[in-house]
């Protein structure tokens, strides 16, 4: 490698790490600087293209991507002011997600590392919501409880004292997120569900409708929100006035009550049954205020540091695999140029 | 001017260098590749074979569709980042342009001998695009036309390529626009068009005396019945079943002389043939 190479205690060498992020429908780049300092964040996301679905559909999302790679990927190392030359690795997420989408950060990660003589270095998109808590806390690598909630995810993780990452939960139905954008649909809010659902909820009677605390007592580490979902508009059919307009903010905030109830109980458990003192939260349901709020709460009770990581990092983005992938390529962990793509996560 | 293309548009996965006009190397895949894992190595293969570096490519290609929704994207991709890091023009060659272009190279004799009957030479590349239907369009063959004469007579669009025969070179000119249709309509349609001994190229008042059409692409693979039809009577329609996919050596004519014409390089998107109607649209 060169110059490259980091010879400890005598030279001490800055390491730029290119990430770029296609798995959904948010194109991503950034440039981070020794695992901790975000030079450049560049997301384009699709949102106005899927609201009128009320969801993604995966082949607009794979045109975006597409149209948009050359220019994020360029805007993300203008505004870093790196050129591409001090770049020292390429890191791409290649699963899980959507093949179409996957595909082009993939294309044109493998072309950087080629024109440009780097390493290039193939990710999870889950193992990188963790990372996206050790931008700013480098320090907890191993030895926490790791929930990521997102519209495409809703799994709880363990990683032990080597970051051996083992699932322990995951959603049996719907994603969180996923359930915030189809009440949210119902109820005539727009999309994204989940800021629309936040915003709303404050300060709201929770006691105009009575919603289940879904897979709270199950025993494992699972979640469920399909039946959630269900059960409001069951209930909401039976009595029409519930979705008189002046009972709509109460109706999200009954919902998010209970879906809040239920991430913070069964992680709190999974912490204290695995020993752990830190539990990191991430992906774009780590933004909601509520979420924060009682997790924060019941870490104090509990005697548990919970992470969070800045807002704009919840979403997907780029910075969070430009972090992991800097971990691998001090690690040496590179891959080749043969790697493939997946839609299914191996974690 | 050293020119880099990739065709990841079909299940052939195909990449080509060449200088000018003359094919440096090609690799073409058999059919069985999955074109994420093995693209690179075969990039790199033909950089080497051709002894040329990533750096000494002036303009690059690649096929933008029609064809696989997934495999299109991979070259596409690469191609786009590629001439953005190397800071060099990149064209995206549509596929009928790419086949009718093949379809030249491969048939200089036939083209020889039409255009020595005073023949109007037509090429016909048709490809099957699902769901029942086909795209195709109409590429006019003439012979010692002066590139510079061409432009000027009729802009910058009037040709696609040159392709040499026998000590003679053939300028290919799209005639027309490209046509989507329903495979049970294609002799219909080919028959109003050639009735009366000429060819009439639809949407135009352009006719063609003494057409010789070459039908080309994958179409006869899929609806071989309707397309034997249409040659069987021999005298306007022959079939081309040498030139059934795109080659990246295809691309790179297209690209160099989209170079040549100094033409727009546009940011680079995949060509769909339909408007994409998701199921639940509002």
């Amino acid at each position: 490698m060169g110059e490259s190479s980091l010879v400890k205690g005598l030279v001490k060498k800055d390491i730029y790490i290119l990430g770029i992020e296609t798995s959904c429908d948010d194109t991503c780049a950034s440039v981070v600087k020794n695992g901790t300092a975000v030079l450049s964040s560049i997301v384009s996301t699709q949102d106005e293209f899927h609201s009128k679905y009320g969801g993604i559909v995966p082949e607009i999302a794979s045109r975006k991507h597409i149209e948009m790679i050359g220019m994020v990927i360029k805007e993300a190392i203008e505004a870093a002011g790196t050129g591409f030359d001090k770049i020292d690795a390429v890191s791409v997420t290649n699963r899980p997600g959507l093949i179409g989408s996957l595909l082009v950060g993939v294309g044109a990660a493998k072309a950087i590392s080629y024109s440009k003589r780097i390493p290039l270095i193939a990710v999870n998109h889950l193992e990188a919501h963790l990372y996206s808590n050790m931008i700013e806390n480098p320090a907890i690598g191993s030895n926490f409880i790791g929930l990521i909630v997102s519209g495409g995810h809703t799994s709880l993780y363990y990683v032990d004292s080597e970051k051996n990452i083992k699932e322990i939960g995951h959603t049996l139905d719907d994603a969180a997120g996923e359930a915030y954008d189809k009440v949210a649909r119902y109820l005539g809010l727009g999309y994204p569900g989940g800021p629309i659902i936040d915003k709303l909820s404050r300060k709201r009677n929770l006691n105009l409708i009575d919603l289940p605390r879904p897979m709270i007592n199950s025993g494992d580490f699972n979640f469920s929100f399909s039946g959630l979902k269900t059960s409001l508009i069951y209930k909401t059919k039976k009595d029409r006035n519930l979705l008189l307009k002046e009972n709509i903010p109460s109706l999200a905030a009954s919902f998010q009550r209970s879906v809040v109830d239920v991430l913070t109980s069964k992680t709190i458990r999974a912490a204290k049954e695995y020993g752990v003192e830190n539990v990191l939260v991430s992906g774009g349901v780590a933004a909601n205020s509520e979420l924060r709020r009682e997790f924060l709460k019941k870490g104090r009770e509990n005697n548990l540091k919970i992470y969070f990581p800045p807002l704009y990092l919840c979403m997907d983005n780029a910075v969070m695999v430009a972090c992991l992938g800097f971990y691998r390529f001090m690690e040496g962990k590179y891959d080749n140029l043969g790697v493939d793509v997946y839609s299914k996560s191996d974690i | 001017m050293n020119i880099l293309s990739i065709d990841s548009s079909t299940k052939r996965l195909s990449i080509a260098a060449s200088k000018n006009e003359r094919l440096l190397s090609e690799i073409t895949a058999d059919g069985n590749t999955n074109h994420m894992v093995s693209v690179m190595g075969m990039l790199d293969r033909v950089l080497v074979k051709s002894k040329l570096t990533l750096e000494e490519i002036d303009v690059f290609g690649v096929n933008s569709g029609p064809g696989d929704f997934t495999g299109t994207r991979i070259g596409i991709s690469i191609i786009k980042i590629l001439s953005l890091l190397e800071n060099k023009l990149a064209y995206g060659i549509n596929s009928l342009d790419a086949i009718a272009v093949g379809m030249g190279l491969r048939n200089t004799g036939f083209i020889a001998k039409a255009l020595g009957k005073s023949s109007s030479v037509i090429l016909m590349p048709c490809i099957d695009v699902k769901r029942e239907e086909v795209y195709f369009a109409f590429y006019n063959v003439t012979a010692r036309e002066s590139i510079r004469r061409l432009q000027e007579v009729e802009g910058k669009d009037s040709y696609i390529a040159r392709v040499t025969g026998q000590r003679v070179r053939y300028t290919i000119k799209k005639t027309g626009e490209n046509i989507l249709m329903r495979y049970d309509s294609l002799k219909n349609f080919l028959g109003k068009l050639t009735d009366g001994g000429a060819f009439k190229v639809p949407g135009t008042a352009i006719e063609y005396l003494n057409p010789a059409v070459l039908i080309g692409g994958n179409c006869y693979l899929s609806y071989s019945s309707i397309i034997s039809d249409i040659v069987k009577n021999g005298k306007i329609f022959t079939l081309d079943k040498k030139t059934v996919f795109p080659h990246a050596e295809y691309i790179n004519i297209c690209s160099y002389f989209n170079a040549l014409k100094k033409a727009e390089a546009k940011n680079i998107v995949p060509v769909y043939v339909r408007d994409f109607i998701p199921f639940g649209e509002k």
